[in-house]
């Protein structure tokens, strides 16, 4: 990589003020983090602040790709460099380089005493489906299940209340139950991987969907630096997808949102299936679900936001492989080479 | 002369816009030969020398050409908040030279059409005329063995074509292709290799 093209493209990505700005962002970001009237001072909570710097990369890659071909810059890479990847390789570096910047510092100031967002690492929990049949209850776990989860419940007697109980899985698994008092259900690596938890009902029991709740342990500063890998990760293929976009002719801005609204759809955890009929809604609903189905489930990467703890540590290696493939077709895609003669 | 032509253009067939603009062209350069090739407007001029660097795919015929082609466009187009060595220390990194003989390239290109003065002035800055000094400097960058040159004069005052005179009548320098209309001040430039004039009917639907 030569350094006067990375300098190059990395002053045209950062621009000027770009690094002030961001130093900004992410200091107010850690302390709103910290803030304990202002948020739950969980790290997905920092984490979802820090994105947006990675996010508003993605726009300023568009705009790169655009300026370039109105500063006949794409010309020149057409006369200059037969192969054509010289502009994408320094543009994609840069952008790069300024989003692994961004959330390295992000990262850092996890450490400074003084400014360390409130990471509360307790737990969370999460309302669950419930399916509820004469003689069973079909608990609906997220898809994929976080390691570590658990279930909590409490459980009713219809008639006079028993003082304890057994309450037996599908798989054959007990706990004892005491009516009003929570049951504490760890989860094994069969029922995640299912997607679903069956109980057998006890004779006369009630099971209340209101008092279900899946709890996961929220990540430590500890997991951080996992966590922030997983987000460069993420954005890594989108500032691909912006440049591609941009140096195919579509406009800056729009070749930004159009690749974060790719990043949206691989951050989509449907939580519906897709609705019938012809409406128009219902139509681009089904279309939305099955873009989305086409993309690898790296929902994970994007572990942000009040439902970290449910993504973070769930994204299999395939799927990242696949992901980091996609971007690098997008990389290869942006290439400028002259006409056959 | 090189009996190995350094440009061949064969039967050359050019289209924008679903009009044809050129049609059964044909030339030869040699290195180091400089040649002009006189067109009025609209004749596809610009359109020839866009297809000889690379950048317009032709509708027909064929052209070889050397790997390395320095283009000054009719219009020119720059980043207007670069200044002008580190604009062509970057296109000359873009060509594969590293940093440091990528700052001596772009210091001689601009240093022979006496842009030297201005080196850390931004492109945005310049006046048109100067602006053609910088984009005939961009076309010389890492001495090209052709340089395509199409209506170079535009803009010149005469200190600017004093200097394109004696770019082009370098000894081992590159070979031309000057693309002009005619009573331009280009005429002396260089030998007429051909004319150009608009397509006849018959052509433009052939």
């Amino acid at each position: 990589m030569n350094r006067l093209l990375l300098a190059g493209s990395f002053r045209r990505v950062v621009g000027r003020g770009g690094l002030f700005l961001g130093a900004v962002w992410l200091l107010l970001a850690a302390i709103a983090a910290s803030e304990a009237t202002l948020g739950t001072g969980s790290l997905g909570d920092y984490l979802g602040l820090v994105a947006v710097l990675p996010a508003a990369l993605v726009l300023r890659a568009g705009w790169l790709g655009e300026r370039r071909r109105r500063e006949g810059w794409e010309d020149e890479e057409r006369l200059r460099d037969p192969g054509g990847w010289r502009t994408p390789m320094a543009d994609l570096a840069a952008v790069t380089l300024a989003g692994t910047l961004a959330l390295a510092a992000a990262g850092l100031l996890l450490l400074a005493p003084a400014l360390r967002p409130g990471v509360d690492p307790g737990e969370s929990s999460f309302a669950l489906a419930v399916g509820v049949q004469p003689d069973e209850w079909r608990l609906h776990l997220p898809r994929p299940c976080p390691p570590a989860a658990r279930v909590e419940f409490i459980l009713e007697w219809e008639q006079a209340p028993a003082e304890s109980a057994e309450i037996v899985s599908a798989g054959g698994r007990r706990r004892p139950a005491t009516p009003g008092l929570p049951v504490v259900w760890p989860l094994d690596p069969e029922e995640a991987r299912n997607g679903e938890l069956v109980l057998l009902r006890p004779p006369g029991a009630v099971l209340d969907p209101e008092w279900v709740r899946l709890v996961v342990p929220r990540p430590g500063a500890d997991r951080a630096p996992l966590l922030l890998a997983g987000l460069g990760c993420f954005f890594l293929p989108l500032w691909a997808a912006a440049l591609f976009l941009a140096r195919r002719g579509v406009r800056g801005l729009l070749a930004g949102f159009g690749a974060l609204g790719l990043g949206a759809l691989a951050a989509w955890q449907p939580s519906a299936a897709a609705p019938p009929g012809s409406s128009p809604l219902a139509l681009l609903a089904r279309g939305l679900l099955a873009a989305a189905s086409w993309l690898p489930p790296v929902e994970g990467l994007a572990a942000v936001g009040p439902t970290c703890e449910l993504r973070a540590g769930t994204t299999p290696f395939w799927a990242v492989s696949v992901w980091l493939g996609i971007g690098a077709l997008f990389l290869a895609g942006s290439r400028r080479r002259r006409t056959a003669a | 002369m090189d009996p190995q032509p350094l440009l061949t253009i064969r039967h050359l067939r050019l289209v924008r816009g679903g009009r044809v603009v050129l049609a059964g062209f044909s030339l030869d350069l040699a290195p180091a030969e400089r040649g002009l090739v006189l067109g009025a407007n609209g004749s596809g001029k610009s359109s020839l020398a866009l297809a000889v660097a690379g950048l317009l795919r032709p509708a027909g015929g064929a052209i070889r050409r050397p790997d390395r082609v320095g283009l000054a466009p009719q219009e020119p187009r720059f980043p207007a908040d670069l200044p002008l060595a580190r604009m062509l220390a970057e296109l000359a990194a873009l060509g594969g030279s590293r940093p440091a003989e990528a700052r001596r390239l772009a210091g001689e290109a601009l240093e022979r059409f006496g842009l030297e003065p201005d080196a850390r002035r931004r492109v945005g800055e310049l006046s048109r005329g100067w602006r053609q000094r910088l984009n005939l400097a961009r076309a010389w960058l890492g001495r090209p063995p052709l340089v395509i040159l199409d209506e170079p004069q535009t803009a010149l005052d005469p200190d600017g074509m004093k200097l394109l005179r004696r770019n082009l009548a370098e000894e081992n320098g590159p070979a031309a292709l000057i693309l002009a209309p005619p009573a331009t001040g280009c005429d002396g430039l260089a030998p007429v290799l051909a004319r150009i004039g608009l397509p006849t009917r018959e052509e433009r639907t052939r």
